[in-house]
């Protein structure tokens, strides 16, 4: 299937590692020019050479921490005249309620929420004036179903989720599509990190990590390259009558029910 | 993007016209062989020829009324071995409950509902005994957001939405994905008849059916490539970890605010 994104650019936060670099190769093999965004400049440097070799693909470095209003500031005015706009950075970290005060709830908002709300705002309404653009939103699965032991990320995601769908329920009259994808657990270095921390706590062996996710669908977390997949064609002219709304990529697991009584 | 559709098997249901044909057509473009499902075997025919002149593609027709069991069991033992069910058939018809009886709304949900559940119930244990297989329901935006004046078909829609969550968030432990597609007002020739209705009760003018959509994301409904494309991404491959759950394909219109 021709996606037709040869000559597109695709601004990618997060790019540096994880499903935001998985975003990124995608975007490059099917011919954009990638502008990556993440706060370490040689990870960063790092992923456009790989792009440069593999693909042959044009890729620019911005290091920045989005956190920031001064970060947001510089990428709009370098990159606001994008085709597309990849929402990826950011991990909001885990806590009950009782273990995140305020200030913690509001510093965790502060990239993923934040950042993607700044951006947003900077950059959709240049779409909407060109009468093109998709952005898209990479949430994650406790915006639709929650944990209270992920409280600030459950809350910081659920209203994502209504971002996407508010903005993306209008902006079709103005060209423009808003979609956000919500990945469940994805295999990537920070994911197997935790689960070496949880095998080790649970069998005293941090070897046996991938045992920790025998319970998840196909009894494994996504890879990377199934979020990068699907980011790329939702990116696509060839997804041009999905907008507001989130695809869920997680092989199912959201539709569980919750263990009977 | 190769979508690594080559080579396999896909069932299309209402085949012969609209949204179906679409997505035989996109399927045969990206090597996949067909068979192409429903009751006209003459526009069966003219869609399988179509394929091959086109895409040089493989399609088998099978003249079938999805609404009757012993077609459900016919399709099973001519195609049973399929890597793809694309269950699309079916339209129920609209009326409030006040206008259908009981009767009325199993008549109406025989093709759409029972015939999708018929079919999975043959080709699903199939597929997990291959470790292998996608089934995809393109169901309809009513299930989402309904209407009174559309009962029946807001809850058959309703039905197949939580058949393809319940059966998708199990489905991966076989190596199987269920999920679906739901489309909003999408042109095809059927929905150009009831536009041009409504046009005529409108402006007294049938020929301007177009401005009846008027309301809709960016003034138009769908189109059929559109729905197509949507429908044979998440049945490739490439939506390898997409199960349990229903796209929605309607432009946002799902996400705007109650009138």
């Amino acid at each position: 299937m021709d996606l037709e994104l040869t000559g597109k650019t695709a601004v990618v936060t997060g790019a540096s590692k994880g499903i935001g670099k998985a975003i990124a190769e995608v975007l490059a093999e099917e011919g954009c020019s990638v502008h990556l965004v993440a706060r370490t400049e040689a990870d960063l440097n790092a992923v456009r050479d790989d792009l440069n070799t593999r693909f042959g693909a044009q890729a620019t470095v911005h290091a920045l921490d989005l956190s920031q209003d001064s970060g947001i500031e510089k990428l709009v005015e370098a990159v606001g005249d994008c085709d597309i706009l990849v929402n990826n950075a950011g991990a909001i970290p885990s806590g009950d309620i009782t273990r995140v005060d305020n200030q913690t709830i509001k510093d965790a908002w502060n990239l993923k929420v934040f950042g993607f709300v700044g951006l947003v705002r900077g950059i959709y309404p240049k779409m909407c004036e060109r009468g093109d653009g998709v952005i898209i939103n990479v949430i994650g699965m406790a915006g639709e179903r929650p944990r209270a032991s992920y409280i600030a990320g459950s809350m910081g995601n659920a209203a994502l989720m209504q971002l996407t769908r508010a903005l993306g329920a209008e902006s079709m009259d103005h060209g423009v599509r808003v979609l956000g994808i919500n990945p469940g657990p994805v295999e990537t270095e920070r994911l197997v990190r935790q689960a070496r921390i949880n095998a080790d706590m649970m069998f005293g062996d941090e070897e046996r990590w991938r045992e920790t996710h025998k319970n998840l669908p196909a009894g494994r977390p996504g890879k990377p390259e199934e979020i990068g997949w699907l980011a790329a064609y939702l990116a696509s002219p060839k997804a041009m009558w999905v907008s507001g709304t989130i695809i869920m990529a997680d092989g199912g697991q959201h539709s569980r029910s919750p263990r009977a009584w | 993007m190769d979508l690594q559709l080559s080579g396999k098997t896909a069932i299309v249901t209402g085949a012969s016209k609209g949204i179906g044909k679409a997505i035989a057509e996109v399927l045969a473009e990206e090597g996949a062989s067909v068979h192409l499902v429903s009751r006209t075997e003459a526009d069966l025919n003219a869609v399988r020829d179509d394929l091959n002149a086109r895409f040089g593609a493989q399609a088998t027709v099978h003249a079938l009324d999805l609404s009757k069991p012993e077609s459900v069991q016919a399709l099973t033992e001519a195609a049973g071995d399929a890597d793809i069910l694309i269950n699309n058939a079916g339209a129920i018809p609209g009326g409030d409950l006040s206008k259908l009886s009981d009767d009325d709304i199993k008549e109406g949900w025989q093709l759409k509902v029972f015939g999708t559940v018929g079919l999975i119930r043959n080709f699903y244990p199939k597929m997990c005994e291959r470790g292998d297989g996608v089934i995809v329901n393109v169901i309809g935006m009513a299930g989402e957001r309904g209407r009174g004046a559309y009962i029946a078909g807001s809850m058959g829609n309703a039905a197949l939405m939580h058949l393809t969550r319940t059966m998708g968030a199990e489905s991966m432990n076989h190596g199987v994905r269920v999920v679906g597609v739901n489309p909003g007002p999408t042109v095809t020739e059927r929905f150009q008849l009831l536009a041009r209705a409504n046009a005529e009760r409108q402006f007294g003018d049938p020929e301007r059916w177009q401005e009846t959509m008027s309301g809709l994301p960016a003034g138009r409904g769908g189109t059929p490539e559109e729905l197509a494309a949507v429908t044979v991404f998440v049945a490739s491959p490439r939506a390898s970890w997409v199960s349990g759950t229903v796209v929605m394909v309607d432009g946002g219109q799902h996400s705007r605010p109650p009138q």
